[in-house]
């Protein structure tokens, strides 16, 4: 892949057409449980609107969560004529990036993608492999884009290897999973349990990395009970910064599991979490690997050594976190936009590199701006 | 105040000794209620609050005991003294270099939430006071080394500002509160001004009297 610009953002959010499953998946299987968009009422809008529909359920939040797409930024469309193509047409999104000049853009989902979790094994699978399928089609149209995979949990462990070969093959450069399954769905296994080991082999050998994005599924079980007392933006700043506190502890909870022991070249990657927290949480790691003497139960590695080994963490606005940048490690650094949540840079992405990355020199900026993802990602 | 060392530590342990409620607490009144340790036909023991079970505290988590952490007592007699006693306690910190130790609970909870989960009012508070005046009838009486908080009834208010006031009143110098009342029982979001006569009582403590009083928030 040429690097142009010098800048690749490691999390961003990928939308389907309205009809990437409709066109994916069997009608005369599945009928109106096919992820679709349909018109509703919706008391606070005065005219119809536009949700996503899954199995018969209206889904909440709106059509597309792109507010900084927008001509008029921090607007939620509210029917999918609204949405401009530069957000689901991968041909027309090349433009916002060139725009942003950003090289390229780990895909995270946007909408239905992230799990499909309806008693259904069956269901899930067809779902899993229609959002797989739609994303790859995002790299055949340019290699500026990386898409993750999504996984189907309810499968048994055979069908999930199948499956991230399958589209590893077609494309897909990492896999986007939960902290914890089985927070989410009784009967599915923690990532710690030797349940899920036949898929770390095989993301090991194939060189794709876990993403966990934000709280990765934990933002309900990591949190105090929200106040109703906030204002709207009150709320939401509280709910998102949870983000940067629900990765404090997914970070010992999978390096005190002995994961990256057993599996010592499987990266595992945490987007959206920020990076003023690593250091502390890494210190105190160590410190309590030691007063525990940890070693004497299989980790023998300095849990920091393991961090610096094995995981990435993303940053979009940080100044402090970035004075830590030595003890994270460069190396582990990764730069994301966040297109087009409301957090996110665009389109003015190098203002907010400039502002994180003053004094950094030369070859510290290139690694967290693009190096590091290229070598994560293998984008020769 | 003296300082020999240089050293204060803002956030030590005391692990409750097995008698910390039962001298305390009515028998008549109480009975079985009364915290204490009960031993399984094994040896084994552990604290029964109310009738719930609760494992012994770990030694390692509140002593500093090279070369033995990993291991958890499982009777009292394993606990090291300097644990639960005050006189053993400052020849260990003497051997740690420290000149004052702020006091937080262990069986009670890290923030003197064990009794908070409790549904009656009453016996919350008898358990309580019997915390808060142990701290001080064997800790803050034997030196002035030791910084004795209390903790508190959460709930009802007039019942948690009467607790403080009669414990800053014995000696106490700080308040343990848990930060999330709300997850353990049905009481108002810590947000809410219905707490405000909780902030209000630690303010004026720390405006009209000498010794400094806080609210402590451990999790």
């Amino acid at each position: 892949m040429e690097i142009k610009f010098g800048l690749i953002s490691s999390d961003s959010h990928g939308q389907l057409d309205r009809d990437a499953y409709t066109i994916r998946m069997s009608a005369q299987k599945w009928g109106d449980r096919i992820p679709h968009v349909v018109e509703v009422k919706e008391d606070k809008f005065p005219s119809p609107v536009e949700r996503w529909k899954v199995n018969g359920e209206i889904q909440g939040g709106n059509v597309c969560n792109c507010p900084t797409a927008m001509k008029e930024r921090g607007y939620y469309p509210q029917r999918w004529e609204e949405v401009p193509r530069e957000v689901y047409d991968p041909a027309q999104r090349l433009l916002a990036l060139d725009r942003d000049r950003v090289d390229a853009e780990v895909l995270f989902p946007n909408g239905p993608g992230g799990t499909f979790f309806y008693d259904d094994a069956a269901f899930e699978l067809d779902c899993v492999r229609a959002y797989n399928d739609a994303m790859a089609e995002f790299r055949r149209v340019s290699d500026r884009f990386i898409p993750l995979a999504a996984v189907p949990y309810m499968s048994p462990i055979e069908t999930i290897v199948e499956e991230i070969e399958r589209v590893v093959q077609a494309g897909h450069l990492g896999i986007n999973m939960l902290a914890d399954p089985s927070a989410a769905v009784k009967g599915l296994k923690n990532l710690g349990d030797v349940f899920w080991h036949p898929l770390w082999n095989v993301c090991q050998d194939l060189g794709v990395g876990i993403h966990l994005h934000a709280s990765a599924g934990l933002a309900g079980k990591l949190s105090l009970p929200q106040w109703k007392g906030y204002t709207r933006r009150q709320a939401h700043c509280v709910s998102t910064l949870r983000n940067f506190c629900t990765a404090t502890q997914i970070v010992p909870y999978l390096i005190f599991s002995g994961l990256l022991e057993k599996f010592p070249r499987l990266n595992w990657v945490f987007a959206e979490t920020g990076l003023g927290w690593v250091s502390s949480v890494l210190e105190a790691c160590d410190h309590e690997w030691e007063k525990n003497q940890l070693w004497t139960e299989g980790i023998v590695t300095r849990p920091s050594e393991l961090f610096r080994r094995q995981m990435y963490v993303d940053f979009w606005f940080e100044t402090v976190g970035i004075e830590m940048r030595d003890y994270i490690g460069i190396d582990r650094i990764l730069w994301e936009s966040d297109f087009p949540h409301i957090t996110s840079t665009y389109p003015h992405s190098w203002d907010a590199v400039e502002h994180s990355l003053k004094g950094v020199s030369a070859a510290d900026r290139e690694k967290v701006l693009f190096r590091n993802a290229a070598r994560l990602y293998r984008l020769d | 105040m003296e300082l020999k060392y240089g050293l204060i530590s803002a956030d030590d342990h005391v692990h409750e000794h097995p008698e910390v409620w039962t001298a305390r607490m009515s028998k008549q009144k109480w009975g079985d209620l009364v915290p204490h340790v009960e031993t399984a036909a094994d040896g084994s023991q552990r604290w029964l609050v109310a009738g719930e079970p609760v494992d012994l505290p770990r030694a390692g988590s509140a002593n500093e005991m090279p070369g033995t952490r990993a291991q958890d007592p499982k009777q009292w007699d394993e606990v090291p003294v300097a644990a639960y006693n005050a006189i053993e306690r400052l020849k260990a910190m003497d051997t740690d270099g420290v000149d004052y130790s702020v006091l937080y609970p262990t069986m009670s909870g890290m923030a003197g939430q064990r009794f908070g989960r409790l549904d009656d009012s009453e016996l919350e508070t008898a358990c309580v006071q019997a915390y808060n005046d142990w701290l001080i009838e064997e800790w803050a009486a034997v030196s002035p080394r030791f910084v004795p908080q209390c903790i508190v009834p959460i709930w009802p208010m007039d019942r948690a500002v009467a607790e403080i006031r009669r414990a800053v009143d014995m000696g106490h110098k700080g308040v343990i509160y848990p930060a999330s009342p709300m997850e353990l029982k049905n009481v108002p979001h810590i947000n809410e001004p219905a707490y405000d006569p909780l902030w209000s009582a630690c303010l004026c403590w720390l405006i009209f009297s000498s010794p400094r009083c806080s609210t402590a928030f451990p999790i």
